[in-house]
C-alpha cells in the first residue's frame, strides 16, 4: 500500500520552503564568483541554447550528427538535465529582456538560476521525505537542518550538478516510499530515475540501494515447492527502473542519440577513470590513491555543526536499534531506506580508489536522508519526554531545533561567500582548520570581492593572472560587465599586471611566484574567511596606472 | 528501556553537544583582528625602532597573510617552524601573534623564554625577543651571487633570475628564492639534486669560518613525492670535509649543526656538494649560515 497523501498545508509548505530557499539562494549569490567548473557549465548552457535555437530554425541540421554534436558534445563528461535547463534559463531571459545591459538580471544569474530552484526543490523534498515518515514539526527541522549545513548551503549557489542530484536522489527516494506498490508509481519511479540520472551519475547506484532495501524487508523467500523454486515477486518499480528509467536518461541528453551506445560507454568510462586532483587534508596534499577512507566521514564531522552532527548520529543509532529490532516493520523499512541511502554515498567515496577532491560534495547527496534521521531522534526524544509527563516537551522541541539549525546559518554568514573553507566547533571553526592542514578552498571562485579593486588599478591592458579561476570564468567575468574588457589573461605571473591567487594546497606555487616574480610580498588585498586567507590580490609595482 | 533512559539517552548528548557549540561559536568572534590592528602593530614595530636586516619579524599562526598587506615590506621570515630556525642573523625577534597560535607560539617561548616586550594592539600582540648579538660570519644565501657553481666539470654561468642555470637543463639551476620547503614557504637556496653519479657543486671563496655551520636543508612537498632516495649535502673547508648533510624524502626543513671549531677564525674555500642516487631533479633547497667567532 502506498503512503496516504500528504495534507494539503504540507503541499504548501513544501512549496513555501522551496520558493523561501530560491530566494534566499538568489540574493546570497551575488557575492559569489564563479567557479572553476561553472565556466565550463555556463559555455555549454550558451552551446545548448544555440542548439536549441536551430533545432527550432532548423530541425533537420540540428538533428544531423554534426548538429548534434555542435551543441553537445562540450562538457559530454556530464549528462544534460541541469545543462539543459540553464541553457532555457539563459535564452528565456535574452530573448525576455531580463538579462543584458538593461535587464535586471546579469546572463550567469539566468544560468545560475535553475540551479537556484533546484536548492529550494532540495529542501522541499527533505521535507515532504520527513513528513512522509514524522510529524509536521520534525519534518520541518528536517528541512532546516539540510538548509542550514554550511557546504550544502554554499554548494546551493552555484551553477553545478551536486546539490541538483542530492535532490534528484531525494526525490527518487521518496517515490519508492511513498508510491511503489502501485503501477503508476512504478513507471513514476522509472521516469524519475531517469531524470535522476540525467542530472548526475551519483545516483546510478539507487536502484542497487531499492534493491537491497526491499530483498530485506519485503521480498518473500526463495520456497522449494511441488513445482520448482518460487521465486519472490518483482516489484513492477525495477522494471521499470531497469526500461523506463534508461529511456528517459537517453530522451533527455541528445549527445547520445547518433550512437547511444558507444556514447554512454564512453560516458561511464570517464567516471571510471576519473583523474585524481589534489586535496589537502591534515596536512598532507593527496593527489594519487589510495586515498584515506576515513576521508568522507572525517570531513564531515569536521564541517557539520556540532549539533546537528550529534542529532544525526542520534538518528543513525535509534534507526539501527529499529532496523535491528524489525525490519520488516514500516517502521523498521522507513529506517533501512534511510541508513541506507545516506551511508551508500559516504562508503563509495571512502573507496581507497575513488577520487576525493571537491571537499565534500560528492557525498551529499546522503545528508537529507542524515537530516531526517536527525529530525527523527528529537521527536522521538520529545516524544519521551511527553509520556514521562516532562512540562513543556512541545517548547523543548522548538527551542532545540532553534539551537542546532542557528549554527549552520551562522558558520554559513562569518564566512560568507567563502562557505568551501567552513569548518565547525570541533576543528576550531576555519582558523582551527588552518592550522591543522586542511582545504580552505579549490575551484577559483574567491576574486570576485576583489573585481572593483582590479578594474580601477589595472593598467588599461593589462592582464591578470587568474590563478585557479579559469578562462572561461575569466570570459564571463567580462561579459557580464564585472571585470573590465581590456584586462587581457596570462596564464603566468609573468606578464601579468595583476595576480589573483589562491595561497593554498596545490595553489601555492603561484602566489610564491608573486613574491619570487616580482619580489613583492605585500598583497593589496587577502580575501579571507575568519582571518585565513583564501586569495591574494597583488598588483604589479610598476603596473599601477 | 523505559522513556526517561531513552528521552535521557538521547537528549543528555545532545545538550552537551549544543553547550559546547554554542560556547565555541559566542567565542569565535573574537579570534580575527581587525585590519586596523595590522597598521597599529606597524606603528609599535617602529616605536621600537624595528630594523630590516638587523631585526626578524615573523607572523603566527604561519598561514596568516593579512599582515602582510601592511608588513610585508619588512620582509618578514617564514613563520614556519619559527622555533626551530637559526636566529643568529638576527639582532631582536618581533613576532606578531594572531589568535590562534597557541601551539606556535608556545614551542617559541619554550626555545626562547618569555619575550621583553609585549604590547597587545586589539586583536593582535607584538612581541620582542632580544636575542644574542648576531654571530653569522658568513652567510651562504645572502651572498649566493659570489658563489662558484659548477655540475660535474660544467660551470654554471648562465643568468636566471636569483642565480644561474647549468648547462641546456633549465630545471638545473641553483637560485636564490621564497621556496615551499616549508608549509608557508622559507626563503632559501634551490639547488636541485644531478643525475646519480654527477655532483652539483656551489663554493665561495675565503669564507670566515666559526665554531659552526648551520644548514637548514629539506625538499618541497613534491620533491619529497617525487625522491626514491636521500640527497646529500656534504660541506667542505678546503679539503677537510666538515660534515654532511643527509635529508632522506620528507617534507620537512630541518637544521643540522656542521662543528667547525678546529677551524675557528681561519678563512677558506668552503664548497656545498649535492649528489644523491636517486632523488634527480627533487625539489631540494637549503640555507646556510657560519656562526660564531671568526676572524
Amino acid at each position: 500500500m502506498n503512503a496516504p497523501p500528504l495534507a494539503r498545508a504540507d503541499r504548501w509548505l513544501a512549496l513555501a520552503l522551496a520558493v523561501a530557499t530560491t530566494v534566499v539562494v538568489a540574493v546570497t549569490a551575488q557575492q559569489l564568483g564563479f567557479t572553476r567548473d561553472e565556466g565550463y557549465y555556463f559555455k555549454a548552457g550558451e552551446l545548448h541554447w544555440n542548439w536549441l535555437r536551430e533545432l527550432f530554425a532548423h530541425p533537420g541540421a540540428a538533428l544531423s550528427t554534426a548538429g548534434i554534436d555542435r551543441g553537445w558534445s562540450y562538457n559530454h563528461e556530464h549528462p544534460a538535465l541541469l545543462k539543459t535547463l540553464f541553457a532555457w534559463s539563459y535564452g528565456l531571459a535574452d530573448v525576455l529582456g531580463l538579462s543584458g545591459t538593461d535587464g535586471a538580471l546579469q546572463a550567469h544569474d539566468a544560468l545560475r538560476f535553475p540551479a537556484w530552484c533546484f536548492a529550494g526543490l532540495s529542501v522541499a523534498l527533505t521535507f515532504l521525505l520527513a513528513r512522509t515518515l514524522l510529524p509536521r514539526r520534525a519534518a520541518l527541522l528536517a528541512a532546516l537542518l539540510w538548509l542550514s549545513l554550511p557546504h550544502p548551503f554554499w554548494h546551493m549557489h552555484v551553477a553545478c550538478f551536486d546539490v541538483g542530484v542530492t535532490a534528484a536522489h531525494t526525490w527518487l527516494v521518496l517515490a519508492w516510499l511513498r508510491w511503489r506498490h502501485t503501477t503508476k508509481g512504478a513507471l513514476l519511479i522509472g521516469v524519475l530515475f531517469g531524470l535522476a540520472a540525467a542530472v548526475k551519475h551519483n545516483v546510478l547506484l539507487v536502484p542497487a540501494i531499492l534493491v537491497v532495501h526491499w530483498l530485506l524487508t519485503e521480498a518473500e523467500p526463495v520456497r522449494a515447492e511441488a513445482s520448482g523454486w518460487r521465486l519472490p515477486r518483482l516489484p513492477l518499480a525495477f522494471f521499470s527502473l531497469a526500461v523506463v528509467g534508461p529511456l528517459v536518461f537517453l530522451v533527455s541528453w541528445p549527445w547520445l542519440w547518433p550512437d547511444p551506445l558507444v556514447r554512454v560507454g564512453q560516458y561511464l568510462g570517464y567516471h571510471l577513470h576519473h583523474e585524481h586532483y589534489p586535496i589537502l587534508y591534515f596536512g598532507k596534499l593527496w593527489t594519487h590513491p589510495p586515498f584515506p577512507i576515513d576521508f568522507p566521514f572525517v570531513m564531515s564531522a569536521v564541517t557539520i555543526p556540532l549539533g546537528a552532527l550529534t542529532l544525526m548520529l542520534l538518528g543513525v543509532v535509534l534507526a539501527a536499534v529499529s532496523v535491528a529490532r524489525a525490519a520488516r516493520t514500516p517502521q523498521g523499512s522507513a529506517s533501512l531506506l534511510l541508513l541506507l541511502n545516506a551511508f551508500v554515498p559516504f562508503v563509495l567515496i571512502a573507496l581507497p580508489s575513488t577520487p576525493i577532491f571537491g571537499g565534500t560534495k560528492h557525498w551529499m547527496n546522503g545528508l537529507p536522508f542524515l537530516c531526517v534521521l536527525a529530525a527523527g531522534a528529537l521527536e522521538e526524544a520529545c516524544v519521551r519526554l511527553t509520556a514521562i509527563g516532562a512540562r513543556g516537551a512541545r517548547s523543548a522541541f522548538v527551542v532545540l531545533a532553534l539551537l542546532i539549525v542557528v549554527p549552520g546559518f551562522w558558520i554559513s554568514a562569518r564566512v560568507w561567500p567563502y562557505g568551501l573553507g567552513s569548518y565547525n566547533e570541533l576543528m576550531g571553526f576555519t582558523r582551527g582548520a588552518a592550522n591543522v592542514g586542511m582545504q580552505r578552498t579549490f575551484w577559483g571562485y574567491e576574486p570576485r570581492a576583489a573585481l572593483p579593486l582590479i578594474d580601477a588599478r589595472t593598467p588599461k591592458g593589462g592582464r591578470i593572472h587568474f590563478g585557479d579561476t579559469n578562462q572561461d570564468s575569466w570570459r564571463r567575468y567580462q561579459r557580464d560587465g564585472l571585470l573590465r574588457s581590456d584586462i587581457g589573461w596570462s596564464g603566468t605571473v609573468r606578464g601579468a599586471a595583476v595576480a589573483s591567487v589562491q595561497p593554498q594546497g596545490e595553489f601555492k606555487q603561484q602566489w610564491l611566484d608573486v613574491w619570487n616574480e616580482w619580489g613583492d610580498r605585500s598583497p593589496d588585498v587577502v580575501l579571507h574567511a575568519d582571518g585565513v586567507p583564501v586569495a591574494t590580490i597583488t598588483f604589479k609595482e610598476t603596473a599601477a596606472p | 528501556m523505559t522513556d526517561r533512559a531513552v528521552a535521557t539517552a538521547l537528549l543528555a548528548p545532545l545538550l552537551l553537544a549544543l553547550a559546547l557549540s554554542w560556547s565555541r561559536l559566542l567565542g569565535a568572534g573574537c579570534h580575527v583582528p581587525h585590519d586596523g590592528d595590522y597598521f597599529e602593530a606597524r606603528r609599535v614595530l617602529e616605536a621600537q625602532r624595528f630594523t630590516r636586516g638587523t631585526d626578524a619579524l615573523a607572523v603566527l599562526p604561519p598561514w596568516s597573510l593579512r599582515p602582510f598587506t601592511v608588513l610585508g615590506d619588512l620582509e618578514p621570515i617564514s613563520g614556519d617552524a619559527l622555533a626551530d630556525q637559526p636566529l643568529q642573523r638576527y639582532a631582536r625577534l618581533f613576532v606578531l601573534v594572531e589568535p590562534d597560535a597557541e601551539d606556535d607560539h608556545d614551542a617559541l617561548v619554550a626555545r626562547l623564554g618569555a619575550p621583553a616586550a609585549v604590547e597587545q594592539v586589539g586583536r593582535v600582540v607584538v612581541e620582542r625577543w632580544d636575542l644574542p648579538p648576531p654571530s653569522v660570519t658568513f652567510d651562504f644565501r645572502a651572498r649566493l651571487a659570489e658563489a662558484t657553481v659548477t655540475l660535474g666539470r660544467e660551470r654554471c654561468d648562465q643568468p636566471v633570475r636569483g642565480g644561474v642555470g647549468c648547462g641546456g637543463d633549465r630545471r638545473l639551476r641553483v637560485t636564490r628564492e621564497w621556496l615551499l620547503v616549508s608549509e608557508n614557504a622559507d626563503d632559501a637556496v634551490w639547488s636541485r639534486p644531478p643525475p646519480r653519479g654527477q655532483t652539483l657543486e656551489i663554493a665561495w671563496d675565503a669564507v670566515p669560518l666559526g665554531e659552526a655551520l648551520l644548514v637548514r636543508a629539506g625538499f618541497t612537498r613534491d620533491g619529497a613525492d617525487r625522491a626514491r632516495a636521500p640527497v646529500r649535502v656534504t660541506v667542505w673547508a678546503d679539503d677537510v670535509e666538515v660534515g654532511r648533510v643527509v635529508r632522506e624524502p620528507a617534507f620537512a626543513f630541518t637544521t643540522s649543526r656542521l662543528d667547525t671549531h678546529a677551524l675557528l677564525g681561519t678563512s677558506a674555500r668552503v664548497r656545498f656538494v649535492v649528489d644523491t642516487d636517486d632523488a634527480e631533479g627533487a625539489d631540494f633547497a637549503w640555507d646556510a649560515i657560519a656562526v660564531g667567532g671568526g676572524p
